[in-house]
């Protein structure tokens, strides 16, 4: 399947970046030959039955006491935020007003 | 001899010996930074202030005490996508071209206790991803063996700080093999941990299954010494396993009957001719020195590359969902609602080649192909997984190339699209640990006809490091530690 224009943009509103036209046709021709190398690439293996391995580590998890503990550095951290008011972070309205 | 190209070991007995001071030995490296720095674009921020402040404290320590750390009072560099408490820490990326983090990663803390001097961050491709066409937010960095070239188009100003004289070690950082490539292309040892032996608390995240902190340094010996204090269970990395050891202990045992392995897939035609026959030379004195060693096969190899570059898409564009423009990072100034926020900042504050690999690991997400490529792949991680596990059931270690290329010029890297998938192809000798998670420790093994140097790249089982620096130790006796050997002009 070639990737085009309309499905780039669409993959470009999931992935929350804002593309333009231009931009889209780049991409997706980009896209495109790197799909064409993986699905040549993944059709010469048999799909057998492996057990996929999203992790490398058998082991399990390591816990650690769930203890609570106080991280006094509110103005550091909110030092990183581009806008910040009254020591909150600060965003444009999430629901539409009118 | 200069202090300046000195291994660890070496500072630590001038130190201890009360033949240099901290301060003195902070300011010749500061010094050095600010010369070579202009030319090579290694350091990104330095911090000398805190590094005096630090070098008087190690020095206090010294006088009062004849047991402090061998690190005590050792000046470093951090790769700039691990962060520092108060200091800029940008991931190469104009996202964060402002953000200092409010606290710090595990391993910086534990140099800081074992009282190695910070001198600053270094120079990165954004968020580790290899880019052709506009470099990083700071610019390439450039071989300090020859400024006409670069690491093979990488931008690690890691192994250029270590390998020029500004920095006795550095903290790198390895998800498809950056660490090892630019380790080899400047001449210096690196290694990549198991993963899970060093803790990934405060290290940005681009492929999390993957990525892994690990140090450069001018010997074997030397990354001996980091590892030995970098190493061991973090209580903030819940991957994190408690397999430290001592690392330097025995790391001149020998290796009379090791068994190695030559994967003949990673020796094809497009390897370098004086490359292979570097390697082959190394082999032999292994040989010599008790070693057995023998051709063998992975076919799985042949499918590294997709496999890797379909899961490290696809967990970047995961990982740098985190990127909203609020919390930290870019926000665009000309967003009007909080949709615009996102997608205005996300597409100011990220780099041409960050984007597509986000748009690249969504698609590979998405419903209709996760079962088909991301899930495929990671069948063939297990498929890949498997053969390396069956290899070391008759072997001790394996021997690989860490490119096939020795480093490249500078004018063949800006603006090449085909250089940007030779990179990527290169890939393959290294990428195949980040998935299996195995360990691989590069040691110089030589100079190609131009006095560039050529790397070897040594493979082991799990938690197998105290093997490989034990191997890599013979390599470098035979070899000898290699230095372009500017310091030397400026010696004390």
């Amino acid at each position: 399947m070639a990737v085009g224009k309309e499905l780039l943009l669409k993959i470009a509103d999931i992935a929350a970046i804002s593309i333009d036209e231009t931009e889209a046709e780049d991409y997706a021709k980009e896209l495109d030959s790197v799909i064409g190398y993986i699905e040549q690439k993944l059709s010469e293996i048999p799909d057998d039955d492996l057990e996929p391995m999203e992790h490398v580590l058998s082991a399990q998890s390591f816990f650690r006491a769930d203890e609570v503990t106080n991280f006094d550095r509110k103005a550091e951290l909110l030092g990183s935020a581009s806008v910040t008011k009254n020591g909150c972070h600060f965003v444009p309205s999430v629901v539409d007003p009118s | 001899m200069s202090i300046l190209n000195m291994t660890i070991k070496e500072i630590s007995e001038l130190l201890k010996n009360r033949k240099i001071g901290t301060v003195e030995l902070v300011r010749h490296y500061l010094d050095s930074i600010r010369r070579q720095n202009p030319s090579l674009n290694s350091f990104v921020t330095t911090c000398e202030e805190d590094a005096l402040e630090a070098s008087e404290k190690a020095q206090k320590l010294i006088d009062s005490n004849d047991n402090t750390s061998l690190l005590c009072g050792i000046p470093f560099g951090i790769k700039d996508n691990i962060c520092v408490r108060g200091i800029r820490t940008t991931a190469g990326s104009k996202m964060l071209s402002d953000f200092v983090p409010a606290y710090s990663s595990t391993v910086v803390n534990r140099l800081v206790e074992a009282n190695a001097v910070i001198l600053g961050k270094l120079n990165m491709n954004e968020f580790s991803m290899k880019e052709s066409k506009e470099g990083n937010i700071f610019g390439f960095v450039r071989n300090p063996w020859n400024k006409e070239y670069a690491e093979g188009g990488l931008s690690e100003g890691t192994a250029a700080a270590v390998s020029g004289d500004m920095a006795c070690f550095a903290l790198g950082s390895d998800s498809g093999g950056e660490l090892r490539q630019a380790a080899s292309f400047c001449g210096v040892v690196g290694l990549k941990p198991t993963y899970g032996l060093v803790s990934r608390y405060g290290l940005i995240s681009s492929a999390s299954s993957m990525d892994q902190i690990g140090p450069v340094t001018r010997s074997v010996e030397d990354c001996a010494a980091v590892m030995s204090v970098i190493a061991g269970q973090d209580p903030l990395d819940s991957t994190s396993v408690g397999r430290s050891e001592n690392y330097l202990k025995d790391i001149d045992k020998g290796i009379k009957g090791l068994r190695v392995g030559v994967p003949k897939e990673f020796f094809g035609s497009e390897v370098n001719t004086e490359i292979k026959e570097s390697i082959s030379r190394a082999l032999e004195n292994l040989g010599q020195e008790g070693a057995i060693y023998k051709e063998i096969s992975i076919p799985s190899i042949k499918y590294i590359l997709p496999a890797h570059y379909i899961i490290s898409s696809a967990e970047a564009s995961s990982n740098l969902a985190r990127y909203d423009g609020i919390r930290f990072g870019h926000r665009s100034p000309d967003a009007r609602n909080i949709s615009e926020v996102y997608r205005f900042s996300r597409k100011e504050g990220f780099g041409r080649e960050v984007k597509q690999r986000i748009l690249t690991g969504t698609y590979f997400l998405s419903s209709e192909n996760r079962e088909r490529l991301y899930y495929k792949a990671l069948k063939i991680r297990r498929m890949i997984f498997n053969d390396f596990r069956k290899a070391f059931e008759n072997l001790d270690v394996l021997v690989a190339p860490v490119c096939p290329e020795v480093a490249c010029k500078l004018t063949d890297v800006s603006g090449d699209k085909d250089h940007l998938l030779k990179m990527h192809i290169s890939d393959v000798y290294t990428a195949g640990l980040n998935l299996t998670g195995l360990p691989g420790l590069t040691v110089p093994c030589g100079l190609d006809k131009n006095k560039l140097p050529i790397g070897i790249q040594i493979v082991g089982r799990e938690f197998s490091e105290k093997l490989l620096l034990q191997v890599g130790y013979a390599i470098e006796k035979t070899v000898g530690k290699l230095s372009p050997g500017e310091g030397d002009k400026y010696g004390i």
